[in-house]
């Protein structure tokens, strides 16, 4: 090779040697940079869809269930919904417009075709199938079932390329999940509460039937509820369960009270109080509600019951003493939520005695200054239908996937043993007289024995101490039959105008639902 | 009609690399296609066996450049160019259009591409020209060269296809440095192409022309070097944005995403990002055979033409593409040796001009499927689809087998 041809020769071979380290870059030095990268851009990963789980009642009647709907969406430029969850043919119709920028994506749609019954129970799920309250929040886990996928090789076009599977991690269908609701019964506390609510002009109200020996709630009404199929157009207030949230239950706790002076020994069924129109208690002076036509100058226990005797009540308490009481109550389970079911049920408001106010031997006698959520109270009383042995209220009967495979299955349960089988026995006379001679006589039901207490609690402010002038939640709550009980049933109306007594606004409502349960039910009468 | 005596003059390495490569060529158009075209369920080996018939012309084009003494080229050179530019003037009309360019000429069921034909036209054209003239002097001599590689220059720039033009000016410049050109005439040419570099930023571009006017002043040029030198640079500083004007956009998208691909990694980067993704993610020893993903899930589009290397890359690694460009490194060797060795400045030229356009192809294709250079639409020789391509690199080959085998200016 000559100079020239040697010279254009190593300009070439310089060129070529730019490349050659080039390549050693990518090849040698960012190649594991370069794999990651051609790692990335094959993988695909296809979600599969499980299907949300139903909700049934207990009779497997469909309160909740998911049906398969298309929805149009465009992709100029970026991703938009056009419409959403629509019959196939409508879709189809939105497509046919123009296919080119829109496309079809089949989603699930939640659908409740049982409107508002159970509402708030039920709950309802978001835009992505999502459960947002009810059983559809605190059960979501089991509902939604497990989103599976698909990891695979694909192309640019975002094709799966055949046989390049390398992961399969299968969905799983969400569970379905049994209620011990009945829907009939269901209906029935609906339509009597909200005429009740109507007719009293009240703010709201709930109504609760559960089994006695079992527990299982086969309704738990709440009036006013929203649509669960369109729940943005009610406020978010009414999308909560009521039942999860404490109240003052008033005058029905005089139960406990005369149950926990029994076990206790302070007081007998014999026991005679004074006849007392007012007593002073740490400085605070304590009424009856209404004006007593007093008998002589002492009242029995059943009398302080029917009559629901204030001024009565609290001289048990005072029998018993703070400690004493106090211990009793949570022996009855207050202070601790029941766990029927649904998450974020409150506990209740019960101050350890030590931290009890000096008038509070006397007010919690009757109710007061003591909250507790409605399914604490039903549990409570469920130990007087059960030989003292308190029964855990449930919601939830069975949790079943979806290819039948047994999951859980809820079954009664005690929660310990509140009073002695004596007291539960007196108890039930007790309440019993009530409903004869007292301020239960509207809740009677023709040849079933019927036994309960009424309630009419001052509405405490909210976040402060005191009661609201003229506010009232009244309510009652009662057993049935006192034979061989088999429902329980609790009736609260909350701020009803006119008539405030729980013996006139919850006592026929009482009597209509729980008529009709125990018909229903074909629970035979236990009178003659 | 073959003398077997003197095919044993024949050059074997040149015959090694050249057969090499075409061969690699085969598994490469076999690894990019096979697949995509199951997919599209077509048939799976249409691109194989459309390069197998191109081969089997090229074998016989090869044959009849081998045998043919190479001084008849003189004779033909300027016969040859100006069909070249009819036809180059002729598909700027009826060419099929592919990807925005006006490439092809169809004859009947074939198409051809006249762009590919131009470079080695080019080449016997400027030898006969060269050949004639030996040292070009003058501005006569200049101009009459600049014409004969702008003409075609210009017609091919306008089909688009910015690559083959940039060929020419690769072979001009090669072939030049092999022959007689003076040392100030490839300045005068060498210098206005750093300008078009260096023009996009001012500042660079100023400072060069300073530098040029010091090392004129320093090397007492003559007031006629001074003339050319500055108004060729200048001139060129002014045309280059009106040029870039004259850009398509996909050509200035293509510069741009050569400087940053990752900027706009699905738009004009694409192409370039996924080959280096390929070629990358290949790392030494390669994937195997048929077994680069990103090969066989088509993310390079057009791979099994001017991104045939990607796929090499990938499927090869380090180890193959060295192989590569090894062969290709033998192949240019040998083409100048031949130049070297020929017996007259005419095979000189053509050899020198053969091994130039291989050298820039291999050099312009493989820099811009590693992101080196910018994305320009040229095949790489031997081995990217394309049956023009293939004919015109074995007919190279077979003119510089006929240098070769001539050399010690034997008569038969």
């Amino acid at each position: 090779m000559d100079k020239r041809i040697r010279w254009l020769f190593i300009i070439f071979l310089v060129c070529f040697a730019a490349v050659v380290l080039r390549l050693f870059v990518l090849q040698v030095v960012q190649h594991v940079f370069f794999q990651g990268k051609s790692a990335e851009q094959r993988t695909r990963i296809i979600d599969l869809s499980a299907n949300r789980g139903d909700i049934l009642d207990c009779n497997g009647e469909i309160l909740a269930t998911s049906i398969d709907t298309y929805s149009v969406f465009s992709q100029d430029g970026g991703f938009a919904w056009v419409a959403r969850r629509l019959p196939r043919a409508e879709a189809e119709e939105i497509r046919s417009a123009d296919p080119q920028r829109y496309f079809l994506l089949r989603e699930k749609k939640r659908l409740y075709p049982r409107g508002r019954t159970a509402a708030q129970v039920i709950g309802f799920v978001g835009a992505d199938n999502q459960g947002l309250s009810g059983v559809e929040i605190s059960f979501d886990k089991y509902l939604k079932g497990k989103t599976g996928r698909v990891v695979t090789e694909g192309d640019p076009q975002g094709r799966e390329l055949y046989g390049a599977v390398r992961e399969i991690d299968p969905s799983a269908d969400g569970m379905n999940i049994t209620l011990t609701i009945d829907k009939n019964i269901q209906y029935v506390a609906e339509k009597f509460l909200a005429a009740q609510l109507k007719a009293s002009h009240a703010a709201a109200g709930q109504l609760f039937v559960m089994r006695a020996k079992t527990g299982e709630l086969l309704a738990v009404a709440s009036k006013p509820d929203f649509d669960p199929s369109d729940y943005k157009k009610s406020p978010p207030a009414l999308w909560h369960p009521r039942c999860l949230d404490p109240y003052e239950p008033g005058s029905t706790f005089k139960l406990i009270t005369t149950a926990a002076g029994l076990e206790d020994g302070a007081v007998t069924p014999g026991t005679k109080l004074k006849a007392l129109d007012r007593i002073e208690i740490g400085g605070k002076v304590i009424e009856n509600s209404h004006q007593i036509s007093w008998p002589g100058a002492s009242v029995s226990l059943s009398f302080m019951l029917e009559k629901s005797i204030n001024t009565a009540a609290a001289q048990v308490g005072l029998l018993l003493g703070p400690e004493k009481f106090y211990g009793r109550i949570r022996r009855f389970g207050f202070g601790a939520a029941t766990g029927f079911g649904l998450d974020g049920e409150s506990a209740g408001i019960l101050r350890p005695w030590r931290r009890w106010y000096k008038p509070d031997i006397g007010m919690i006698t009757f109710g007061q200054g003591i909250a507790v959520t409605p399914l604490q109270l039903l549990r409570a009383v469920s130990a007087f239908a059960n030989g003292g042995r308190l029964v855990e209220p449930l919601l939830i009967k069975r949790i079943e996937s979806s290819d039948g495979k047994f999951v859980k299955l809820s079954e009664a349960e005690f929660a310990g043993r509140a009073v002695s089988e004596q007291t539960a026995e007196v108890m039930k006379t007790l309440m019993r007289n009530v409903c004869l001679r007292g301020s239960g006589s509207k809740a009677q039901i023709g040849r079933f024995a019927v036994g309960g207490k009424t309630g009419t609690a001052q509405k405490s402010a909210r976040g402060g101490r005191g009661y609201l002038k003229g506010r009232y939640i009244a309510s009652f709550i009662g057993i049935a039959p006192l034979g061989d009980p088999e429902i329980i049933a609790l009736v609260i109306v909350d701020d009803p105008q006119g008539s405030i007594w729980g013996e006139t606004v919850c006592g026929p409502v009482f009597k209509n639902v729980v008529e009709y349960t125990l018909r229903y039910l074909n629970v035979k009468p236990d009178m003659i | 009609m073959i003398n077997f005596r003197m095919l044993k003059l024949s050059d074997p390495l040149l015959w090694f690399s050249a057969a090499a490569l075409t061969l690699i060529g085969f598994l490469a158009i076999f690894s990019t296609t096979y697949h995509l075209q199951l997919k599209l369920e077509l048939d799976p080996l249409y691109f194989v066996k459309r390069q197998f018939f191109s081969l089997l012309l090229a074998c016989a084009g090869l044959a009849i450049c081998t045998y043919v003494d190479y001084k008849h080229l003189k004779r033909i050179a300027f016969g040859l160019y100006g069909l070249t530019l009819v036809l180059l003037f002729v598909i700027l009309f009826t060419g099929a259009s592919a990807q925005g360019a006006q490439r092809w000429l169809q004859l009947g069921s074939f198409s051809f591409q006249p762009s590919e034909l131009s470079k080695l036209t080019l080449i016997i054209a400027l030898a006969a020209f060269l050949n004639e003239r030996r040292r070009i002097k003058g501005l006569w001599d200049t101009g009459y060269l600049l014409l004969l590689v702008g003409l075609p220059f210009l017609l091919i720039f306008k089909q688009p296809d910015l690559g083959t033009a940039l060929v020419f000016i690769g072979i001009l410049l090669g072939m030049l440095a092999a022959t007689e050109a003076s040392p100030r005439l490839l300045i005068f040419l060498i210098t206005p192409l750093i300008s078009v570099l260096l023009r996009p930023v001012l500042v660079f571009w100023l400072i060069y022309i300073l530098a040029l006017v010091v090392i004129l002043f320093l090397s007492r040029a003559s007031f006629r070097d001074w003339l050319l030198v500055l108004g060729l640079n200048i001139g060129v500083g002014i045309a280059v944005p009106l040029f870039w004007g004259m850009l398509k956009a996909y050509q200035r998208q293509r510069i741009v995403a050569f400087l940053d691909p990752a900027a706009d990694p699905y738009g004009a980067g694409y192409h370039s990002l996924q080959s280096m993704i390929a070629v990358g993610s290949g790392g030494f020893f390669g994937k195997g055979f048929l077994r680069g993903s990103q090969t066989q899930l088509q993310f390079i589009p057009e791979q099994h033409s001017d991104f045939i290397f990607s796929a090499l890359g990938e499927e090869f690694g380090f180890l193959g593409s060295l192989a590569v460009l090894g062969l290709f490194a033998l192949l240019v060797w040998r083409a100048l040796v031949i130049a070297a060795e020929s017996r007259d400045f005419l095979g000189r030229a053509l050899a020198s001009g053969i091994a130039a356009m291989f050298a820039f192809h291999v050099f312009a294709n493989m820099g811009m499927a590693i992101g080196l250079l910018p994305v320009v639409g040229i095949p790489l020789p031997f081995l990217s689809f394309g049956g023009t391509s293939l004919i015109i690199g074995l007919a190279g080959v077979g003119i510089l087998q006929s240098i070769s085998l001539r050399r010690h200016k034997i008569i038969f």
